[in-house]
């Protein structure tokens, strides 16, 4: 019952890679491909889980370990990249003074 | 039994995955696609885990099992979280400087 089981949800896992993939290829935007490949990220860690099941051994927990955390690295890092290369509007800046100017003259 | 409650954890987690895909191919903007990928991925990759746990017997295992768990309760939102805010920022910055460029307020000096 369990090997039939496992099957299937490789099967499934699988089916949700590929989704996710066909996201990171055809991703409009960056942030779209950074989330597909977030989720292929914990699509193989899931691989993982049944693998072990499978095998029924725990050695392959720590490399999960190291896996989600290095997926969660990847994100922060792309995100942070993106981050800076937008420039944030600073309350000194000359843009932000006029703003405020306008403001008080249309009062 | 034992085998039982494994299988049908490790059905039900791997068909949360496949949810959160499928969400995350037919949504329309990545505020959704987040949304649909983060809370479905936490709870599908915990209960694939806890299946793992169930089938192991040993307790050293176990603990670090739920290290796993703990850890990916912590970064999976976290990720999707700065996703959405770096969208959002960059959604009200495209607006911001429509704004400023109608205005043009450097053209009139």
């Amino acid at each position: 019952m369990i090997d039939i089981c496992v099957t299937i949800s490789f099967v499934i896992l699988s089916l949700a890679t590929l989704l996710a993939l066909r996201r990171v290829f055809s991703g409009p935007s960056v942030l779209d491909r950074i989330i597909g490949f977030d989720a292929g990220a914990i699509c193989m860690i899931g691989m993982m889980v049944l693998l072990s099941v499978r095998w029924k051994t725990g050695i392959l927990i720590e490399i999960m370990m190291i896996f989600s955390l290095l997926g969660f690295v990847g994100t922060i890092a792309f995100v942070s990249y993106l981050n800076t290369a937008i420039p944030r509007q600073r309350k000194s800046s000359a843009a932000w003074k006029e703003k405020k100017q306008q403001k008080k003259d249309s009062k | 039994m034992r085998e039982i409650i494994a299988s049908l954890l490790l059905v039900l987690g791997s068909s949360l995955m496949l949810l959160a895909s499928i969400g995350l191919v037919r949504f329309r903007d990545p505020l959704s696609r987040a949304h649909a990928l983060t809370k479905a991925t936490t709870l599908g990759i915990s209960l694939l885990l806890v299946a793992l746990w169930v089938i192991l017997e040993d307790d050293i295992s176990g603990l670090k099992i739920l290290l796993v768990i703990i850890f990916c309760l912590l970064t999976t939102p976290l990720s999707g979280h700065m996703v959405a805010a770096l969208y959002y920022r960059q959604l009200h910055k495209k607006e911001r400087s429509t704004t400023e460029g109608d205005s043009t307020p450097h053209a009139e000096q």
